[in-house]
């Protein structure tokens, strides 16, 4: 709010705690802008989070006071009580936060101590919280939903059925022994399910709920602001059907297969909610979508901000949450001005792209051991990547080369064998469509198979003709420029070529088929706009201008991947921030959308490409920064630039992890400047199958502490370079046993950056610029160590994994003082 | 691989790849930045003498609809797109867009880097010629520089003879400036019966019709090229029966009261501009294609008030007269494609002819 008399009033804002399956780094880096806004919005901003990768709190601008504490209603209750908010923001804290303002609101605390809920009424929050209740408002404003009864008889069930229509869900209501559900197909498996689901109630009933299965999955992102004006920020489709979890699923903005009818009449029904709903800020609506009938049931509505939120961001260019901050203080769509580059009055312009972009999922499960699982209802992807690209194709295949797949993985895959794959998808299902597609499947044929529409298919078809060209033509010019136009690498045509990228890359620099980059503004080129943000394509005119301030890049960490989580992605935004306060116009490569980086409060110009060799190299040679930062960009020092001296590379930790013996180790971590280790506490790690916990300052047997530190000290005495150091020891028989001395794995040094207060980015960064001095960690080192501990999430429980808890598989952490 | 060019008469050449119809043709080159729709726009007869640039790159994903065409012989000059998807059709009577404009003897060319094209539109600043060629060469740009464009749009489109289109509500009579099905569907679904009329219709042969309602339809062109009895029809109608005009329609109304109409140096053509309602202060969104705008300063305030304003570009939007049930708007409220919350405009004119009605 504007209004003077507003001013430094509090908003506590609760945080999404530790990264779990459901959530990584989007809701961290949609807080940043969120809470960004709401100080510009004349509020003073408070933060209760206890994930000690949300860097949130660790950036100067956006958050003013912080609270290290689990979001719990215990710990949001003691904050309320000793800082006497004004406001409650539960939209960057996902569910969770959703589920403690509910809470909070029904133990009275919310009215006893005066505190509003920002975006939306209690009664919202309420019916977010309870899909029953809010079916039945969304059945007022006339939105057809899947519909879903109890039934404790076969009679019932066979009258509901028949009214329901085939298939559908048969499950236990309130089972005794684990659950019961079956999806039904026709009258004759009707009465085993029912009668089954009815034994395993502990009541006696079976719910029976119609089976949305293989519709069409549309995503429909609004925004409406207090005064009741509402605008529509997306329309993004889901590639895979009901049935595959939509983070489970590549998603395409703009939507490709939709009529406009069908988008409006959507766009309406999302209105209509958002309306009821008296949402202020973004809502998310999805759909299921019966193309046989155009009838659409809208099966979830999110009032807060998500993965699909964050993708839109950077897909369309518009500042969504930003918007959204400035929202739910009360300002009007009408009258916000964005800054970055927007024209007056673009807030309330709805977002139209003349790109394609894809979010694909990014998955673990070749490294969790289920490779071979079925893509269910439930989620199993840990990261995403977002593909740009002036055609589907190109995005997709950018977005692909993240993954590093093989796109010919199952040349020796039987037909039979393929048809499974295609009728029960797995992580990474392209492969199967692509090779489905060589073989001369037909589209009607796979469409039925795969529930694909057949206009993404024919897209892929489109890729596997150019795969042919190139093979039938290899070396040829003409098939090079039509690869290079349609989105593939160097290494995937080097690949068919059966040659190296390297190879690929000279002939096509012998023949100038260089990329140009395009600005992703809003208005589809409409408006002259600038909000500096950029992806490439193979096309005329080239948009980034490049200026002639001294520039430093940062490559970003790309989709979260298990053993370090969103660690890198941290340590980076850190450095990027020092890098910027070191004078630099600080230049991100990114392709993950969920990326702490990927603000322009932060970052003077975005890239959102693919981190691979070839887009590196090219934004390198446009940009020549000063500075390159990266943490498993390894190729970066090769870059002629690099090995000429004219970049200096700041190179994080390697991603790897250092081998850890099971049980309990202990980490002497210190700076050394080449003359003095400046020590930085000693940490404490135990690794069992139950969980993972890192004491940091942890009561550690007598004389072991000493014992550590001496040997790290003298270990630090020899040649070593300046730098961040640790040295593990474990106990055998009675006795400390060194290790060898090694860098902190990245996770441990964003554990310690948060821990010690100590901003160890900025060490390294100003280490590599030789612009380091001792006053930054003596000052810090006076502080007292407070004992505090990380314990690691898994993605193991969600995805029912029976396996030991391992350091290397590590998705997020909570923190916790003791 | 270019095998068809789209040239500009500033000189410029984008080369691309032909679908369609193979036909030479010319026209002024605009750009649209809807999301999807593609055929409710190709279709649309405000594009006659025109050829429309899709900002959004892939077009032709679905087939054509039969329920969805906005005519039956669009006059649209051609299509440029980044992408045509490759459309393969699984049903009998699926008809794909380059078989359509095919059929329709409509070129097309994909393969175009759109988003500079649209930026050498906009670098122009004055509404630019193009033709789609097989061939860019002198003789090309010599065929384009002679070409003359007909400055009788309306004419060419419109139809030339009276039709109903019967139903059992209020009797509404359209005047077809380049009439989109859109409007049609809009009154069938609030059951009018309707007669359209050809644009050259005068205020007697309209009222011979007894109508309850007079819609002016939306159509290409400049208004001020349209004959000048049409003004004088409209401040004859306004008079007697509710008025609602649409598009050109708005702009014809607008200078049948005395204001003025002036050319967009960049034609407008998309769906997601934030049109505000004055009354209301709320903020609508709707379907836009306009070449031509009331200029703002011109409107006679004793005459007209202006009730919708463009927050983009800050141009009128909406007008109603201060003394007759006569309104108009500059967008489509009939959407199609684009959003329906406008749509109430419709229901809006059905209440002024009501009240008129019962007024006797």
């Amino acid at each position: 709010m504007s209004d003077p008399s507003e001013a430094s009033k509090t908003v506590l804002i609760i945080g999404a705690g530790a990264d779990s399956l459901q959530h990584e780094g989007e809701l961290a880096a949609s807080l940043i802008k969120v809470a960004r806004a709401l100080q510009r919005c004349g509020y003073r901003t408070h933060l209760i989070d206890d994930n000690p990768f949300n860097v949130a709190p660790d950036l100067t601008a956006g958050i003013d006071d912080f609270t290290q504490a689990p979001p719990t209603v215990e710990q949001v209750t003691a904050v309320i009580e000793r800082v006497r908010p004004v406001a409650l923001l539960p939209t960057v804290g996902g569910r969770l936060a959703m589920q403690v303002t509910e809470r909070l609101a029904t133990s009275g605390i919310l009215n006893k101590y005066q505190v509003q809920v920002l975006g939306m009424p209690v009664t919202t929050v309420r019916q977010t919280n309870n899909p029953s209740v809010l079916n039945q408002t969304l059945r007022q404003v006339g939105a057809n939903t899947k519909k879903i009864a109890p039934v404790a008889t076969l009679a019932d069930a066979q009258d509901l059925a028949a009214e329901i229509g085939f298939p559908i869900v048969v499950r236990a209501v309130a089972p005794v022994a684990g659950s019961f559900r079956r999806i039904v197909h026709d009258q004759a498996d009707l009465q085993p399910a029912v009668t089954a689901a009815i034994q395993h109630s502990g009541i006696h009933q079976a719910m029976i709920q119609q089976s949305l299965a293989g519709l069409k999955e549309i995503e429909v992102v609004v925004a409406r602001d207090q005064s009741g004006t509402m605008m529509q920020l997306a329309v993004a489709e889901d590639l895979d059907p009901i049935g595959i979890h939509a983070g489970d699923s590549v998603t395409v903005l703009p939507a490709q297969t939709l009529l406009d009818r069908q988008i409006q009449d959507m766009r309406d029904v999302a209105f209509k909610i958002t309306r009821k709903l008296r949402v202020v800020g973004i809502n998310h609506v999805q759909f299921a979508l019966d193309q046989a009938n155009d009838r659409f049931y809208v099966i979830k509505n999110s009032p807060y901000l998500d993965r699909l939120t964050t993708f839109v961001e950077q897909a369309t260019g518009y500042p969504l949450a930003r918007v959204h901050g400035n929202l739910v203080a009360g300002q009007l769509l009408r009258d916000l001005r964005l800054d970055h580059g927007l024209v007056k009055h673009t807030a309330a312009m709805e977002p139209v792209l003349d790109r394609t972009a894809i979010r694909l999922p990014v998955f673990a499960n070749e490294q969790l051991g289920i490779g071979d699982r079925p893509l269910t209802t439930e989620k199993q992807s840990v990261g995403a990547v977002i593909g740009l690209g002036r055609s589907l194709v190109e995005a997709l295949l950018k977005a692909l080369s993240e993954l590093h797949l093989d796109f010919f993985a199952l040349r020796e895959v039987a037909d039979e064998q393929l048809d499974q794959l295609l009728i029960h998808p797995r992580a990474n299902r392209l492969l199967a469509v692509l090779e489905a597609l060589r073989r001369g499947y037909l589209l009607p044929e796979l469409s039925e198979l795969t529930r694909l529409d057949p206009f993404y298919l024919a897209q892929f078809k489109r890729l596997v003709g150019l795969e042919r060209d190139l093979m039938q033509h290899p070396g040829d010019l003409t098939f090079l420029q039509q690869a290079k136009y349609w989105g593939m690498s160097d290494f995937l045509i080097g690949q068919i070529w059966q040659e190296s990228a390297a190879t690929v890359r000279q002939l096509r620099q012998d023949h100038q088929l260089h990329r140009t980059y395009k600005e992703l503004d809003p208005s589809a080129g409409e408006l002259d706009q600038h909000p500096a943000k950029f992806y490439s394509t193979f096309e005329q005119v080239n948009e980034s201008q490049v200026g002639d301030r001294p520039r430093a890049l940062v490559i970003g960490a790309g989709p979260r991947r298990l053993g370090n989580g969103v660690t890198t992605d941290y340590l980076l935004t850190r450095v990027a921030a020092e890098l910027k306060r070191q004078g630099y116009d600080l230049v991100v490569i990114d392709n993950n959308p969920n990326s702490a980086l990927l603000n322009r409060e932060l970052a003077s110009k975005c890239y959102l490409e693919p981190r691979d060799f070839e887009r590196v190299a090219a934004v390198v040679a446009l940009e020549q920064p000063e500075v390159i930062a990266s943490a498993d960009c390894s190729f970066v020092a090769d870059f002629p630039l690099v090995r000429a001296g004219a970049a200096t590379l700041i190179k994080l930790p390697p991603l790897a992890l250092p081998t850890l013996k099971d049980g309990v180790t202990y980490q002497y971590n210190a700076f050394f400047d080449g003359r003095y280790a400046y020590p930085l506490g000693i940490t404490r790690l135990t690794q069992a199958s139950a969980g993972v916990t890192v004491d940091f300052a942890p009561d550690l047997p007598a004389g072991l502490g000493a014992a550590l530190t001496k040997q790290g000290e003298e270990a630090l005495t020899n040649d070593q370079p300046a730098g961040l150091y640790q040295l593990t020891a474990h106990r055998a028989a009675g006795q400390l046993v060194f290790d060898r001395l090694g860098q902190p794995p990245i996770w441990a040094l964003a554990f310690l950056s948060r821990v010690t207060g100590l901003d160890l980015a900025a060490v390294i960064v100003r280490l590599a610029l030789g612009k380091f001095n001792g006053r930054l960690l003596t000052a810090a080192m006076q502080g007292e160590s407070k004992a505090t501990r990380l314990t690691a999430v898994f993605p193991g429980p969600a995805l029912r994994l029976q396996r030991p808890a391992q350091l290397s598989e590590m998705m997020g952490a909570a923190l916790s003082e003791d | 691989m270019a095998n068809r060019y789209l040239i500009l008469e500033d000189g410029t050449v984008f080369a691309g790849t032909g679908f369609g119809s193979p036909a030479v043709t010319f026209g002024e080159v605009v750009f649209n930045t809807a999301q999807a729709g593609f055929q409710e726009i190709i279709t649309n007869p405000v594009y006659f003498n025109q050829i429309v640039v899709f900002a959004q790159p892939n077009i032709g994903n679905l087939p054509l609809y039969r329920n969805i065409y906005e005519t039956i012989t669009p006059p649209i000059k051609g299509v440029v797109a980044r992408n045509l998807a490759s459309f393969e059709p699984t049903g009998r009577r699926q008809v794909g867009l380059s078989q359509y404009l095919y059929q329709m003897n409509i070129p097309g060319v994909a393969g175009i880097d759109t988003r500079a094209l649209i930026q050498r539109l906009k670098a122009a600043g004055k509404p630019l010629r193009g033709s789609i060629v097989p061939v860019a060469d002198d003789h090309a740009f010599d065929q384009l520089h002679a070409t003359v464009l007909t400055n009788q749009q309306v004419a060419q489109v419109a139809t030339p003879k009276p039709y109903p289109n019967p139903d059992v509500g209020q009797t509404v009579v359209v005047v077809d400036f380049g009439l989109k099905n859109g409007i049609l569907r809009e009154l069938s679904r609030r059951k009018c019966n309707v007669t359209v009329l050809p644009y050259s219709a005068s205020a007697q042969e309209i009222l011979r019709l007894d109508p309850d309602g007079v819609v002016l339809s939306s159509g290409p062109g400049a208004p001020a090229n349209v004959k000048a009895s049409v003004l004088e029809m409209i401040r004859t109608i306004q008079t007697k029966v509710p008025l609602l005009g649409i598009g050109l329609g708005h702009e014809l109304f607008a200078l049948a009261n005395g204001a003025k109409v002036t050319r967009l140096p960049i034609e407008h053509h998309g769906l997601n501009h934030p049109i505000k309602e004055i009354i209301t202060d709320q903020i609508v969104y709707a379907s836009q294609a306009a070449g031509y705008l009331v200029d703002r300063d011109s409107v006679d305030r004793d005459q007209l008030y202006v009730t919708y304003v463009d927050l983009i570009d800050n141009s009128v939007q909406g007008l109603h007269h201060r003394r007759y049930p006569a309104f108009s708007v500059q967008f489509f409220p009939d959407g199609a494609p684009g959003p329906d919350e406008t749509d109430s405009l419709f229901d809006e004119f059905m209440d002024m002819m009501k009240e008129e009605g019962s007024r006797g």
